[in-house]
């Protein structure tokens, strides 16, 4: 054969060597797994909202043990709803992964809520939903000449980012600050953490079946936890109607976060008795005394009682006065006395000492025996008694 | 049928052997160790008896076929080529290749197993894509018989030596004559691209449905529907390509008839890269959820640039080749060793008469008129007349 086509013949060979050498380069990494995903970084990732745009940050490490670079790495996402109705686009960054290291990256999840229709966001903020979601990851690779994108499709459930707005109007009361009057709305609602921080508007407002209303407008800042009151005033003479129960007011208490709002509302009854509208600190109080015992050692002598009682929320972390007394046909044989702290639930065993008589009469005899709880708080004055023959005779 | 072409006289004992040798080692010896191999593996591994069995009976087989092959591929290499007995001997062996194969499959025998064990395999089928490249193979017989019959006669003198063609008179469409052409090349050529372009493809195809078909996972139908549409491709451009080499190797070294069909070949065989390359994408979405698409078209495109390549190869071809072609009188390309001696005897022979020629020219010239007008004018005034 000719030198000119032995050298073509050995040039042809040669790039289909190099070709083939790419191919296997390329491949072989994959193969081996040379290049790879690692989820389980130190960094956990972690919700934000920047403006009116959260953003989903998951840090991963790409390991590239191949020959080749890792170009134009990016990672989108399309949400959608039901209907496949684009929603809302989030396109990442393009990063490069060099071949031979590890590189971490933070694959973003951004979803501009402003994006989404008020019904949508809506539904986002205050209900939470599922939405449709379209994930493509891209590279290229071998000398960017190798174009790799994965699609997957799938469900994401979002939110609720703010849940249980509750008007709490069993806990409302009045106040009087001279001239002024006052009728104070305690609500609450709870916020997702990545929320902290950011300042909501809320405005409450006062509305009884005179057409009188009234509101007030609170700036809130999110917690995961937010207790607040509205402080709403009122004229006299609907101070006088809802004292006297003639009212019939409403209180609602309306939530607004990105051009989005949600509201409870409650009816407000201060004057009658019962519930929380007329004041009253605690409600389901218990003195136990079926389950009451006595005890003794052959020195000294005890009754054991229990109470409970819940509080409401308002008035939940302050101190009430429980006092606690026994008593027979001779007179009160015991007493305790303390402070305690309202929590929504209170139960407490306390052991009443007992003179010998009192528990030999109690414990021998044909004795009419009764407790008396009091629970007080500034006005409030909360009762159980309870009277029993022979509770422990013999 | 000349039976004197047996005699002893044309017979050569080495030349005998060499085909033999080829012959046992490719029909008797690879077979034969091949299946020897897979027993032993088979006993190692305690696998089904009925497989050990088909095994042996295929070694039998190969046993007597491979003797058989080997004894007629010693005659078929001792006679000349052209010769009728070396004909006789060749298509007698490569007719009995085809039985050779398909006695292996034992009466479907051989399938039924592999359907047991593995997966159903269509056997017939491969069988069939084996038989058009057989088919050639025994038509390159008498390719060879009508290539070298006449050298073979002018060889034992019994006619005369065909004069040399007068490259003057030869245009370049006059390449395309068929007396130039070989039948064993093309023949050959031709098969070993329809085994290389249609029949290896087909095969593979074939294996790999049959292995996604036993898998009997739906996200596989549109891997399969693929791969059908891939062997459609296959065919439609095998063929058309296996019908280019044979002209392309029909024709000899230097011609324009050889120049065209490979150029047209290396066009197809690019588009064959192309098609067979899924056109540089590949779709996968049969997960549900999961769309994976890989996107290699730059380095397709890279490889066919490396395919392109042939092109410069066969205009070289053409270029090089060309001069010697047209000053041996456009002969046969029948791929003879020609010995050192002989090259250098043709080389002299074509040297000297180089040297006369151009010793005509110069004396022609000397005696032409001195001035230089007339010496243009007048050839062309004389060429014009009738």
């Amino acid at each position: 054969m000719k030198l000119p086509l032995v050298a073509t013949r050995l040039i042809i060979v040669a790039f289909k060597l190099m070709v083939a050498a790419i191919v296997v380069l390329s491949i072989l990494p994959l193969l081996t797994g040379g290049i790879g995903l690692d989820l389980d970084g130190g960094n956990e990732g972690g919700m934000t909202l920047d403006d009116s745009t959260i953003r989903v940050e998951m840090p991963i490490t790409v390991r590239n043990d191949g020959f080749f670079d890792i170009n134009d790495l990016q990672v989108s996402f399309i949400f959608m709803n039901d209907d496949g109705d684009v929603l809302a686009e989030s396109e990442g960054e393009k990063m490069d992964i060099p071949a031979g290291k590890e590189t971490d990256v933070s694959i973003e999840i951004a979803l501009d809520l402003l994006d989404l229709d008020r019904q949508v966001r809506s539904d986002l903020i205050f209900n939470g939903t599922e939405m449709m979601f379209d994930a493509k990851i891209s590279a290229k690779y071998t000398l960017d000449m190798v174009q790799l994108s994965v699609e997957a499709g799938s469900d994401m459930g979002w939110g609720p980012f703010i849940r249980d707005l509750q008007v709490e109007e069993w806990n409302a009361y009045t106040t009087e600050e001279g001239d002024d009057r006052f009728v104070n709305v305690p609500f609450s609602f709870r916020a997702d953490d990545f929320l902290n921080g950011l300042q909501t508007i809320t405005v409450t407002e006062y509305r009884d079946e005179n057409g009188y209303t009234s509101n007030v407008t609170q700036s809130v800042h999110l917690s995961p936890q937010v207790n607040e009151m509205a402080k709403i005033p009122l004229s006299q003479e609907a101070y006088d109607r809802l004292m006297n129960s003639t009212a019939n007011a409403t209180v609602r208490t309306t939530l607004y976060i990105l051009d989005c709002s949600t509201y409870d509302e409650g009816d407000l009854n201060m004057g009658g008795g019962g519930g929380g509208g007329n004041g009253d600190p605690i409600y389901d109080l218990d003195l136990q005394w079926e389950s009451a015992s006595i005890n003794s050692d052959g020195y000294d002598h005890y009754l054991i009682v229990s109470y409970s009682f819940r509080t409401y929320q308002i008035y939940q972390g302050q101190q009430a006065q429980v006092y606690l007394e026994y008593w027979d046909t001779q007179g009160i044989q015991g007493s305790v006395s303390e402070f305690v702290v309202m929590w929504d639930q209170v139960s407490n065993t306390y052991w009443i000492p007992l003179s010998q008589d009192a528990y030999d009469r109690v414990s021998y005899g044909d004795e009419q025996v009764g407790i008396r709880l009091n629970v007080y708080y500034q006005s409030y004055n909360g009762l159980d008694e309870q009277v029993f023959i022979e509770q422990w005779g013999v | 049928m000349n039976i004197g072409e047996f005699d002893k006289k044309y017979f050569s004992l080495a030349k005998g052997s060499i085909t033999a040798a080829v012959h046992a080692l490719k029909y008797l010896a690879v077979p034969y160790i091949l299946f020897a191999f897979g027993l032993v593996a088979l006993s190692n591994q305690d696998g089904p008896q009925r497989v050990a069995d088909l095994l042996t009976e295929m070694q039998t087989l190969v046993l007597i076929f491979g003797i058989v092959l080997t004894v007629l591929g010693f005659f078929k290499g001792a006679y000349p080529k052209g010769s009728y007995s070396r004909f006789l001997f060749g298509i007698t062996a490569s007719v009995l290749v085809i039985v050779y194969v398909f006695s292996l499959l034992l009466g479907g025998r051989t399938e039924d197993v592999i359907a047991q064990e593995a997966f159903e395999l269509d056997l017939y089928l491969i069988f069939v894509l084996f038989f058009f490249p057989a088919l050639l193979a025994v038509l390159m017989q008498f390719g060879e018989f009508a290539d070298h019959r006449r050298p073979f006669l002018e060889k034992d003198g019994r006619i005369a030596v065909k004069e040399k063609e007068d490259p003057e008179d030869h245009r370049f469409y006059h390449d395309f004559r068929l007396r130039y052409g070989s039948l064993f090349n093309g023949l050959k050529l031709a098969r070993s691209t329809l085994i290389g372009f249609v029949v290896i493809p087909l095969i593979v195809i074939i294996l790999m449905k049959a292995g996604f078909s036993s898998l009997n996972v739906e996200e596989v139908d549109s891997m399969m529907s693929n791969l059908d549409d891939i062997s459609t491709y296959m065919v439609m451009l095998g063929v058309p390509m296996a019908a280019l080499a044979f002209f392309k190797g029909f024709y000899p070294k230097g011609s324009v008839s050889r120049f065209v069909p490979a150029v047209a070949m290396v066009l197809v065989t690019l588009y064959w890269i192309w098609v067979l390359g899924l056109g540089g994408q590949f779709v996968f979405d049969s997960i549900e959820e999961i769309s994976i698409n890989l996107d290699f078209s730059k380095l397709l495109l890279l490889v066919m640039v490396g395919t392109a390549l042939w092109i410069v190869y066969y205009v070289l071809e053409l270029l090089l080749y060309r001069p010697e072609w047209k000053d041996a009188g456009f002969p046969k390309d029948l791929r003879t060793k020609e010995s050192r001696k002989q090259r250098k005897l043709r080389k002299a022979e074509a040297m000297v008469a180089a040297e006369k020629k151009k010793a005509e020219e110069e004396k022609v010239a000397s005696e032409v008129p001195q001035n230089p007008a007339e010496d243009v004018t007048t050839p062309v005034q004389e060429s014009k007349e009738p």
